[in-house]
C-alpha cells in the first residue's frame, strides 16, 4: 500500500516542499530508503523503526520503501524521522493519509518513540505557512518556536503515540480539543509583541570616555563601521559590547529574519525562542574562515551572519588573518553573504555593524610613556590592519587612559535607554531622508550621488574642509567618509545644514587609513623585495 | 689603468676594506699595479690571508669588466664616484682614522670651508627632542652651518627637515648605498637632498642593503664630516655613544642638550655633560664656537596665546608641549567636545597646534 506525507526541508535559510512517499510490498522485510540523503537523514531507518516498535505499532514483515520526492534535491538533518513513521504507519494502514494534504510533520524521533527537537524549526514554519499548510506538528520542545509563524496550527506532540492520536483527530475532522489548548497564536508561549530587551550590560557603567562613548553614538545613529584604538584596558570592550543596547529596538520582522539564522544554528533559547536583543558577536581572531563567513559540510552562517542585526566586534585587529578579514569585503558591501559549497551555495543575511579595537602597538600602552616600542615596531604593529578593511571603515576612535578619578566617581553616566532614544530619533531622520533612495536606509550607505545631494557645505565649511585637506593631505575616499559622519554628526544635532563644528568632529574621527598609507604614488608600485629594505631609486 | 677605476674596482667588495686596499697598494706601488699583482704574492705577504679575501680579489679581477660598466652606469645616472685621490673629496675625512677611500654621492659634498656641524640623536625620540632638532638645524643651516645628519628617522630626519627649512644645505651620510632610501618613510627629503638642495653620501656600493655593520662603520663619517657634533637625545647605551666616540677621537668638540634626569632620552646626553661636554642650550652656543657674528641670543619658544580670541584662546591654554588628549583638553577647558575639536582644528591649520596622532594634540613652535 501506498502513502504520502508532507514535509519540508531547508537549503541555507530558503526551504523547499518534501513528500515523503512510503509504499509497503511483499518482499525481503526491511525499509530501503531513497532520495539524495544525508547520512544523518538515512539513518531514519534504524531509529523510525525501534521507535514504532517501541511505541507499541506492530510492524509486518514486508518490504517497506521510503521514497523522498523531489529526489533530486538534497535532504539533511534529522527532522524526517516523524513524516518518515506517519508514512509507514499510513502505508500499513493503521492511519489514513487521506486529508493530511494540509498538515505537515517535523521532528526526530527517540529509539522509545519519544520527538526530539531539530534545528531550523523557524524558518521551516515560515516556509510551510507560505506554501498553503495549515497544521504543523512538531516536537512539543519545538512547538513554542515554529509557533512564531503566525496563522498556523501548531501543535506540539511528546512522543509517536500522542503524534498518531493527533493524526487520527485531524482525520476525524474534531480538533476542538486542540483548538482550545493550542490556538493558533504565539501568546501562550510567552511571546508577546512589545518586549523591552533586558541587555545584561547598560552604558551607564562606562565611567569616562566620553570621546569613546559619542564615537559609539555616533557610528550606531549612521551605522557607520568604527575602529577603537588605544592602550590596553581603556574601556574599547566594554563600550563595544554595549553598543547593541544603543541600537534602535528591533521591529517585529527584524527580530524573525534574526531568529531564523539563530534557529539553523540550534541557538535559539527554548523557554522563549525570540531573540529580541540585538546580538553581540566578537569571534576569537584564531577564528577559521569557515566559522566566520559561514560554511563547514553543511555550509552553515557563520559569526557574519550570527551578529547580523547587531554588532560584530572583532577585538585585537590586527591579530586576525588577513584571508579571515577579506571575507568580510563581499558582505560589508551587498549585507549578505554567499556561501558555495559542493552540496550548493546558500545566502544568509550579514547586515551588521563592524566595530573592531586595537591596541597602537605590541606592548598597548603607546602612546603612553610605558610604551617601549620603537617606531618602527608601532608602525609594523598598525601596517598589518588590512586596508581593504580599513577602507570600509569611517570612523576612528582613539582612546585615553582612564584616571582614578574618573573610574571611582559617584557621577551617573547616561543609560542605554536615553541614549537610544536619542539614536532611534536620528534613524527616524534618516528613514525620511532616504524615502525612495533604493535600499538605503543609514547615512553611511550613502553613494557618491546621495552624499552630493544631502551633504551640502556653506561656503565658510567648505573653506574649512578645502584647508583641512590640504593641511592634513587627505585622500577622496577618506574625505568623503567624513562628510558623511559629518551629516550623522548633524542629524544627531537636528542640524539640516552639516555646520564646522559638524565637520570638525567628523575630521578628528576620521578613519586612519591615510595615515597607513605611503605619500601618494611613493612605495605602493614598490616590488616586495625592496618594500622590506628601503626603496631603491633612479 | 688609471688609478682612480683600479680603487674603484679594490673598493667594490666589502671583504676588502680600508686597511686591506692600502696595504695592498703599498706592496704594489698603486692601485692599478696592485690589480695586477698575482694572488699568490699577497698570499705569501699575509696581505690576502682568508679564503674569502681571495676570493674577492679573484671575483675583482674576473669581472673587471662588468664593474667598470656599472661604474660608467653610475656616473651616467648622477652617482658620483670620489676617491681621496680627487680634489673635492672632502679634506675633512682625509685624516680621520679608518679614513674612507672612496664615496659615492649623489647631490653635493659640503664645502671644506664652511662650517659644518653633525646632528644627531635617538631614532624613538620625544616630541620635544624632534622640535628641538628642527629649531637648532633650521637656526645653524640659516645662518650658513652644513648640517650633516645620518637621514634615520627621529632626531636626524628632524634636522634634515629643519636645515632645509632654514634654506640651507644639509648632508646625509647613509648606512645603505646611494640608491636606497632607508627608512622609506624618509623618501621625500631623500628626494631633496639628492636633487641638490645638499647631498646624500655613502662608502657601501649604491644598492648596499641597510645592514647592521654599515650603520656602524657610517658612524665615523658623521663625526668626521662635521666640525662639531651635538647630540640631541641619546639613551645610556645607544649608537650615539659610538659617534661620540669617533668625534673625540678625531679631535671634535662635544655638545650636548641637557635631559630631564628622569627621562631615559635624556641620559646619555647627562652622562655626556657629566663627562665635559659643552651644553647646548640655544643655537647661539654654536654660532659662537664657530666666532660668528649674531645679536642677541637665539631661543626657542613656543607659540603663545596673544593673538588669539574666544574659545581658541581658551582651548590653546591647555594644549601643552606633550601631547594631550581631545578629552583631557575639552575637560581642563571646560568647553564641550565639538567646540573644543572646532577650536582645535582651526588652531591648527593657523599652525598653532600639532595633531600627532589621531586625538593627541600638543602646542607648537
Amino acid at each position: 500500500m501506498f502513502a504520502k506525507i508532507k514535509t519540508a526541508g531547508l537549503k541555507g535559510l530558503d526551504g523547499f516542499m518534501v513528500d515523503v512517499e512510503a509504499d509497503v510490498q511483499n518482499g525481503l522485510p526491511g525499509i530501503y530508503l531513497t532520495g539524495a540523503l544525508s547520512p544523518e537523514t538515512k539513518e531514519a531507518q534504524y531509529r523510525v523503526m525501534n521507535a514504532l516498535r517501541n511505541s507499541g505499532f506492530r510492524m509486518e514483515p514486508r518490504k517497506i520503501t521510503v521514497n523522498f520526492s523531489p529526489a533530486s534535491e538534497r535532504k539533511e538533518g534529522t527532522g524526517y524521522d516523524l513524516p518518515i513513521a506517519a508514512a509507514i504507519l499510513a502505508a500499513q494502514g493503521a492511519v489514513s493519509a487521506g486529508k493530511l494534504e494540509r498538515t505537515a510533520l517535523v521532528g526526530e524521533t527517540g529509539l522509545d518513540g519519544s520527538l526530539k527537537k531539530i534545528r531550523g524549526v523557524l524558518p521551516l514554519a515560515f516556509f510551510l505557512r507560505e506554501n498553503g499548510i495549515e497544521r504543523i506538528i512538531v516536537s512539543s520542545e519545538n512547538a513554542a518556536e515554529a509557533s512564531l509563524a503566525e496563522g498556523v496550527d501548531v501543535i506540539g506532540c511528546s512522543d509517536l503515540r500522542e503524534a498518531v492520536d493527533v493524526l487520527w483527530k485531524i482525520l476525524q475532522g474534531d480538533m476542538s480539543e486542540y483548538n482550545a489548548a493550542y490556538g493558533s497564536s504565539c501568546s501562550m508561549y510567552g511571546i508577546t509583541e512589545e518586549e523591552v530587551p533586558d541587555y545584561p550590560v547598560d552604558f551607564s557603567e562606562v565611567r569616562g570616555q566620553d570621546y569613546l562613548k559619542r564615537a559609539a553614538e555616533i557610528a550606531v545613529s549612521g551605522r557607520h563601521n568604527i575602529l577603537f584604538s588605544g592602550p590596553a584596558g581603556t574601556g574599547k570592550t566594554m563600550i563595544a559590547r554595549r553598543m547593541p543596547t544603543i541600537m534602535p529596538r528591533l521591529s517585529r520582522e527584524e527580530n524573525i529574519e534574526i531568529s531564523k539564522i539563530y534557529s539553523i544554528c540550534g541557538l535559539l533559547p527554548g523557554e522563549r525562542p525570540l531573540l529580541s536583543k540585538r546580538p553581540f558577536r566578537s569571534p576569537h581572531h584564531g577564528i577559521s574562515e569557515a566559522a566566520f563567513a559561514g560554511g563547514g559540510s553543511r555550509a552553515m552562517p557563520g559569526e557574519l551572519s550570527l551578529a547580523s542585526g547587531g554588532i560584530l566586534f572583532l577585538d585585537e585587529l590586527p591579530l586576525f588573518r588577513r584571508d579571515t578579514l577579506e571575507m568580510l569585503r563581499q558582505p560589508m558591501e551587498d549585507r549578505k553573504i554567499t556561501v558555495t559549497r559542493m552540496k550548493g551555495s546558500y545566502t544568509y543575511p550579514a547586515d551588521f555593524l563592524l566595530a573592531g579595537a586595537m591596541n597602537n602597538c605590541a606592548c598597548g600602552f603607546y602612546p603612553g610613556r610605558r610604551c617601549t616600542c620603537s617606531k618602527a615596531q608601532i608602525k609594523a604593529y598598525t601596517g598589518r590592519l588590512s586596508k581593504p578593511l580599513l577602507e570600509r571603515i569611517d570612523i576612528c576612535a582613539e582612546a585615553r587612559p582612564v584616571s582614578y578619578g574618573e573610574l571611582s566617581g559617584k557621577e551617573a553616566s547616561e543609560t542605554s535607554v536615553r541614549i537610544r532614544e536619542r539614536v532611534e530619533k536620528v534613524t527616524g531622520i534618516q528613514e525620511a531622508r532616504f524615502h525612495g533612495c533604493g535600499n538605503i536606509r543609514y547615512n553611511s550607505q550613502m553613494g557618491i550621488r546621495e552624499i552630493g545631494r544631502f551633504c551640502v557645505l556653506g561656503r565658510e565649511e567648505q573653506d574649512f574642509m578645502r584647508e583641512t585637506f590640504q593641511a592634513k593631505s587627505l585622500s577622496g575616499r577618506t574625505y568623503h567618509k567624513i562628510l558623511k559622519v559629518a551629516r550623522t554628526i548633524a542629524d544627531m544635532d537636528g542640524s539640516g545644514a552639516i555646520r564646522t563644528e559638524h565637520l570638525a568632529e567628523a575630521v578628528e574621527l576620521r578613519s586612519i587609513e591615510d595615515s597607513l598609507s605611503a605619500p601618494a604614488g611613493h612605495g605602493r608600485d614598490l616590488p616586495p623585495e625592496l618594500r622590506a629594505r628601503g626603496r631603491e631609486t633612479c | 689603468m688609471d688609478e682612480r677605476k683600479a680603487l674603484f674596482l679594490l673598493s667594490t667588495s666589502e671583504e676588502l676594506w680600508v686597511n686591506t686596499i692600502t696595504k695592498m697598494k703599498e706592496f704594489a706601488g698603486s692601485y692599478a699595479e696592485a690589480l695586477e699583482v698575482p694572488e699568490e704574492y699577497y698570499r705569501r705577504a699575509g696581505i690576502l690571508k682568508t679564503g674569502k679575501k681571495l676570493e674577492a680579489f679573484r671575483r675583482i679581477r674576473y669581472e673587471r669588466g662588468y664593474l667598470l660598466e656599472e661604474l660608467a652606469e653610475y656616473e651616467e645616472n648622477g652617482i658620483r664616484v670620489v676617491t681621496h685621490m680627487d680634489p673635492f673629496f672632502p679634506k675633512r675625512l682625509l685624516n680621520i682614522p679608518d679614513a674612507p677611500l672612496l664615496l659615492y654621492v649623489r647631490g653635493g659634498l659640503p664645502d671644506d670651508d664652511a662650517p659644518a656641524a653633525a646632528l644627531i640623536g635617538a631614532r624613538d625620540c620625544s616630541d620635544y627632542g624632534e622640535e628641538v632638532a628642527r629649531f637648532f638645524a633650521e637656526e645653524l643651516a640659516g645662518k650658513g652651518i652644513r648640517i650633516i645628519s645620518g637621514l634615520a628617522s627621529g632626531i636626524d630626519a628632524a634636522a634634515a627637515e629643519g636645515a632645509l627649512k632654514g634654506c640651507g644645505s644639509t648632508y646625509a651620510v647613509l648606512g645603505t648605498g646611494v640608491r636606497v632610501c632607508y627608512p622609506k618613510e624618509n623618501y621625500r627629503l631623500f628626494e631633496r637632498l639628492c636633487s641638490g638642495e645638499g647631498g646624500v653620501v655613502s662608502e657601501f656600493s649604491p644598492k648596499a642593503p641597510p645592514l647592521k655593520q654599515h650603520f656602524v662603520m657610517r658612524n665615523r663619517l658623521i663625526a668626521g664630516l662635521g666640525d662639531v657634533l651635538l647630540v640631541i637625545e641619546a639613551r645610556e647605551r645607544s649608537g650615539t655613544s659610538i659617534t661620540v666616540g669617533h668625534a673625540l677621537n678625531q679631535g671634535k668638540d662635544v655638545f650636548a642638550l641637557p635631559g630631564r634626569i628622569t627621562d631615559p632620552l635624556g641620559y646619555g646626553c647627562n652622562r655626556l655633560l657629566k663627562e665635559g661636554a659643552i651644553p647646548l642650550t640655544s643655537p647661539s652656543d654654536v654660532l659662537e664656537y664657530f666666532g660668528m657674528e649674531e645679536d642677541g641670543q637665539l631661543t626657542m619658544e613656543w607659540k603663545d596665546d596673544t593673538k588669539l580670541e574666544g574659545a581658541e584662546k581658551a582651548v590653546f591654554r591647555h594644549v601643552s608641549e606633550d601631547a594631550l588628549h581631545v578629552e583631557d583638553i575639552a575637560a581642563a577647558s571646560g568647553l564641550p567636545l565639538k567646540d573644543t575639536l572646532t577650536a582645535l582644528h582651526k588652531l591648527e591649520l593657523k599652525n598653532y597646534v600639532r595633531n600627532t596622532k589621531s586625538a593627541y594634540y600638543r602646542r607648537c613652535r
